[in-house]
């Protein structure tokens, strides 16, 4: 009894530490603002086959819900606050992603392609030229 | 807007009467059944019966669930309020962490209130774990729909989203009730084990929220998809939002999604039935004493 406690807390331990190391390994940045009610930029380019961190900043007085049935994603971001998501690695494509709070102006799409995977800390401003 | 409000009224609010339903239904069965039992022991032992006024006795019942509304409604006002505060922490990982800790939490406590109630524990346990789990659902899902509704509370949409609340409060506690009754209906033999591995897959659907919450912020690795089922049930349609609220649908599982979602039913199924053995081992064995 005491056996199968010490190697679950062996397996226990090793598993989080995995966790960890993978959870702070640098991804490739992209940054998305939320201003009026819609998304700057509207269309963003990420490589595929990568996982990708993509930062929002709220620009707006009120929160919004970042929500995307293609990308599996759902984050509230806060009036005047950022928040972080990853996505990918996803196969090339077009995803598609929407404000659950104002459906019918925040909308968006991120197109997948095979691009050349950016420096670990190259942002979408400096590898495409955004806002 | 009305449509708006009705959609994310489904979203939040179609689990949360989901599992008011399968509660009711296991604490019902388990007062039932062990007033069966203590009314058979009294005929035993010639006891009369207590009579107890049954306004008392059916407010007992449902004691649990007052009590997790009257909390929850406590809790969600202080989430809301907390969480755009809590949103900012862990570099903006804040709401996952702890939106993922109360589902990993309502899944275990869902498998605590399964083992009481098959285990024919004490009363006190088997309600404390359905107002457990049940508080904590309602906390995480009122909390995003409160964001939302609070938004356009003051502005001149008001009208609309009432609407909205009402339309969507009707379309969610119709489904419960259909679900409920629906429940009932299934023959005695085989109703309890039905009602019992349909929560189980409800705890392992919030197990899975848990685990997108978890990708998302990237604690998690991610995978491809192991097969794409949007051709049959759709996340964005009707039955997809039932599914996915009922028993955790994904239309595009990964790796991780399957193994967890396989070990969380997996594992208290086999552990109920192993329990099962030993106990009819232990029976047979006393039964042998005794010859």
């Amino acid at each position: 009894m005491i056996e199968i406690l010490k190697r679950s807390l062996l397996f226990t331990l090793l598993t989080t530490l995995f966790i960890f190391d993978y959870a702070f390994a640098q991804r490739p940045e992209f940054i998305l603002k939320i201003k009026d009610h819609l998304f700057y930029p509207a269309e963003i380019e990420i490589p595929a086959n990568q996982k990708v961190k993509l930062i929002i900043y709220n620009e707006d007085q009120t929160p919004e819900q970042f929500d995307s049935f293609d990308l599996n994603r759902e984050k509230v971001i806060f009036a005047g606050k950022k928040s972080t998501i990853f996505i990918g690695p996803l196969p090339q494509g077009q995803y598609h992603f929407f404000g659950e709070f104002h459906p019918n102006s925040a909308r968006g799409v991120v197109i997948v392609k095979n691009i050349p995977a950016p420096s670990k800390n190259m942002t979408n401003q400096s590898f495409h030229g955004g806002d | 807007m009305l449509i708006n409000t009705v959609i994310l009224l489904l979203r939040d609010g179609l689990p949360i009467v989901l599992m008011w339903s399968l509660l009711l239904l296991t604490t019902n069965n388990y007062v039932a059944h062990t007033k069966t039992k203590v009314n058979q022991q009294n005929f035993r032992q010639n006891i009369q019966p207590i009579d107890i006024d049954p306004i008392k006795e059916e407010s007992q019942r449902y004691y649990w669930l007052i009590t997790a509304i009257f909390i929850s409604i406590i809790l969600t006002s202080i989430l809301v309020f907390c969480l755009a505060t809590i949103s900012q922490f862990f570099e903006g990982k804040g709401i996952e962490l702890l939106f993922s800790f109360i589902f990993i939490s309502v899944y275990f406590s869902i498998v605590f209130h399964l083992f009481c109630v098959i285990k024919k524990t004490s009363q006190h346990w088997v309600f404390a774990s359905a107002m457990l789990s049940f508080t904590l659902l309602i906390c995480v899902n009122a909390s995003n729909f409160s964001l939302y509704f609070t938004q356009f509370w003051s502005q001149s949409l008001l009208p609309a989203l009432l609407i909205g609340l009402i339309l969507g409060t009707g379309i969610c506690i119709s489904i419960a009730i259909l679900l409920y009754f629906s429940l009932r209906l299934i023959p005695k033999y085989y109703q309890n084990f039905s009602i019992y591995l349909l929560l189980l897959f409800f705890g392992c659907g919030q197990l899975n929220q848990a685990i997108d919450l978890l990708l998302q912020i990237d604690v998690l690795p991610s995978y491809p998809s192991l097969w794409d089922s949007s051709f049959l049930v759709n996340e964005n349609k009707e039955l997809g939002y039932f599914l996915m609220a009922l028993l955790g649908y994904e239309a595009t599982p990964s790796l991780l999604h399957v193994v967890i979602y396989g070990g969380a039913l997996l594992l208290p199924i086999s552990c109920f039935f192993t329990y099962q053995k030993f106990t009819t081992y232990q029976q047979i064995g006393k039964l042998n004493e005794n010859a």
